[in-house]
């Protein structure tokens, strides 16, 4: 395993299968939480932090636990409850030890265990076979990409207010072209990694 | 029996969960690049709401209300993985083709949003009338989509050649952006259309 | 009370999980046999149309090694194409990398160098363009071509328009098995 193979991991989980863009997965989050930058940006971190913890999680108990007792078949459940008990412990945890924090992303986290793209992460990371290092380095990829893409459209959206737009086009549709478009610059990423 | 065709037809049409709330997204864009894809789709979610929902409507009153969301999330996951596997073992092909979007429906917003909203409160009856017409306003969209990007991509329906074969197919339709401009364009449409009528 | 309480979520809990648990074990002592059996019969069927001229196969478990590794290239499995009882050629399951990652490719060769067919068993390239590897008019050309072959886009092989990278893919896939042909000693 060397530290180029790392950064092709990382750059294609990033930008060119960009979890949204390419792949079509957390749109619900990327369509509602990206009304202004500073939401949105809560969103990134909240969705970065429980999506590595995430993928660390699952991937262990995957790895260690369920292939090994050949209980394959209960994955989507488990994989589902470890989101959501993760969930409620970084809450907890960020309530009593860091304020701050919590105050910035703690609204965002309920949201955040039926977001398919935390849940679509653990899928992959035990899909594509990785060892744990990568896990780590895909799960941070994919959640770079994700605050990219939703950072981006929350820009777009800022600055579509101040202007004029047909009324035909007014409200979700506009956001579905502006998107379009996001995904057809990030297609220019197709082919980067070889 | 009006009850149960309002809630029936809510899902179709005045609260479609697709084009009105927009949620369930996901699945709608990645898997309507063909026709029967949708289909299956489309059969697949109504099975899992349908199903999982009932269940909830029908175990309401044992269920303590601070566990309520993990239990939901246990009853609609094991229904997620009966569909899953069954697919993995009678359409092999199929399986391959939606690939993480029958995984993906677990947390379909749509599922969820019904059992919270819904099921958790009201009789089992009026829940499946509830569930399946959500199921079918879903499959509804997802199967227009479906038929617009596979004849404009491919120039096929349900793979049969429509156009003459000389046509290139629009590649921007099977691609990511033609997808977000579809659902665009469908949802100003409807837009339009309640616009017009005032509602 | 709140003990009480306390008590009352946990069993809930736990007999919920228990249930769910039960029903999808049931499930899935039923279809996982079936999983099994199609996937096996998939790849016998796979087998069979790169190898024609074979009746059964074997997973051939003493392959040599490769000498000299191709850049994105690797061989995944072997298999002996076996003809009442003879060994009548070898099937290649590689996976070379395209357009968009890798490309897993079933290679029939003949036990006199010849490529008896070719199957795309996965691939993530651009639909519409890089995904006509799949097609027959594609995988056709390469039909009863020796490996002695130079096999090179545009001279001998015919590059799909708007997919070099996918056609070089397939093309760096035969050139890798053609040197491991000779590295093991066949003509």
């Amino acid at each position: 395993m060397n530290a180029m193979d790392l950064f092709k991991i990382f750059i294609s989980a990033a930008f060119v299968d960009n979890i949204i863009l390419a792949r079509y997965i957390g749109l619900c989050p990327y369509i509602g939480m990206s009304s202004n930058v500073a939401n949105s940006l809560g969103m990134g971190m909240a969705v970065t932090f429980v999506m590595v913890l995430a993928s660390v999680a699952t991937w262990v108990l995957w790895n260690f636990i369920f292939v090994p007792l050949g209980l394959e078949y209960l994955q989507i459940m488990v994989f589902i409850l470890v989101i959501a008990v993760l969930v409620q412990l970084l809450e907890a945890i960020l309530k009593k030890t860091v304020p701050n924090l919590y105050q910035a992303m703690g609204i965002y986290l309920p949201l955040i265990t039926t977001n398919c793209a935390i849940l679509a992460v653990t899928f992959f990371g035990v899909d594509y076979h990785y060892n744990l290092i990568q896990v780590v380095i895909y799960s941070v990829g994919v959640a770079l990409g994700f605050t990219i893409a939703l950072l981006l459209l929350a820009g777009i959206r800022e600055k579509l207010r101040f202007s004029k737009v047909p009324q035909f086009f007014q409200g979700s549709p506009i956001v579905f072209f502006s998107t379009c478009l996001l995904a057809i610059a990030f297609m220019g990423f197709k082919g980067l990694v070889k | 029996m009006k009850e149960f065709w309002n809630c029936f037809k809510n899902g179709i049409i005045g609260e479609n969960p697709v084009l009105r709330l927009m949620i369930g997204l996901c699945s709608v864009l990645a898997v309507s690049v063909r026709l029967e894809n949708c289909l299956y789709m489309g059969a697949a979610v109504i099975f899992v709401l349908t199903g999982s929902n009932m269940v909830i409507s029908a175990i309401r009153n044992f269920v303590p209300n601070e566990v309520r969301i993990p239990i939901f999330i246990v009853v609609i996951s094991t229904f997620t993985t009966i569909v899953d596997l069954v697919m993995k073992a009678y359409l092999p092909a199929l399986s391959e083709a939606l690939g993480v979007f029958i995984p993906l429906i677990v947390v379909n917003c749509i599922i969820m949003a019904r059992a919270e909203a819904f099921a958790s409160r009201k009789p089992v009856l009026l829940t499946m009338a509830d569930s399946l017409g959500m199921g079918i306003g879903y499959t509804m969209v997802i199967t227009i989509i479906g038929i617009i990007r596979e004849l404009f991509g491919y120039g096929q329906f349900f793979y049969r050649q429509i156009f003459p074969s000389s046509y290139q197919g629009m590649m921007m339709m099977i691609l990511p952006p033609g997808a977000f401009l579809l659902i665009g364009l469908c949802i100003a449409i409807l837009n339009h259309f309640y616009r017009r009528n005032n509602l | 009370m709140t003990m009480k309480n306390t008590w009352k979520i946990a069993l809930s809990l736990t007999v919920f999980c228990v249930i769910a648990a039960f029903s999808l074990a049931v499930v899935n002592s039923v279809t996982q046999k079936e999983i099994e059996r199609r996937s096996q019969e998939d790849l016998k069927k796979a087998l069979q149309k790169v190898a024609p001229f074979a009746q059964e196969f074997q997973k051939w478990e003493t392959v040599p090694p490769v000498q000299t590794p191709t850049k994105d290239f690797s061989i995944l499995e072997v298999y002996e194409a076996l003809k009442e009882g003879k060994r009548e050629g070898l099937v290649f399951r590689v996976s070379t990398t395209g357009y968009g990652g890798p490309i897993i490719l079933l290679v029939g060769i003949s036990e006199e160098g010849k490529l008896t067919g070719m199957e795309v068993l996965e691939h993530q390239e651009t639909p519409g363009l890089g995904s006509n590897i799949e097609s027959d008019s594609f995988l056709s050309q390469f039909l009863d071509k020796p490996l002695t072959d130079p096999f090179e886009v545009n001279k001998d092989i015919k590059a799909i328009s708007g997919a070099t990278i996918s056609t070089r893919a397939i093309v760096r896939a035969c050139q890798g098995l053609a040197s491991y042909w000779e590295e093991i000693g066949k003509p």
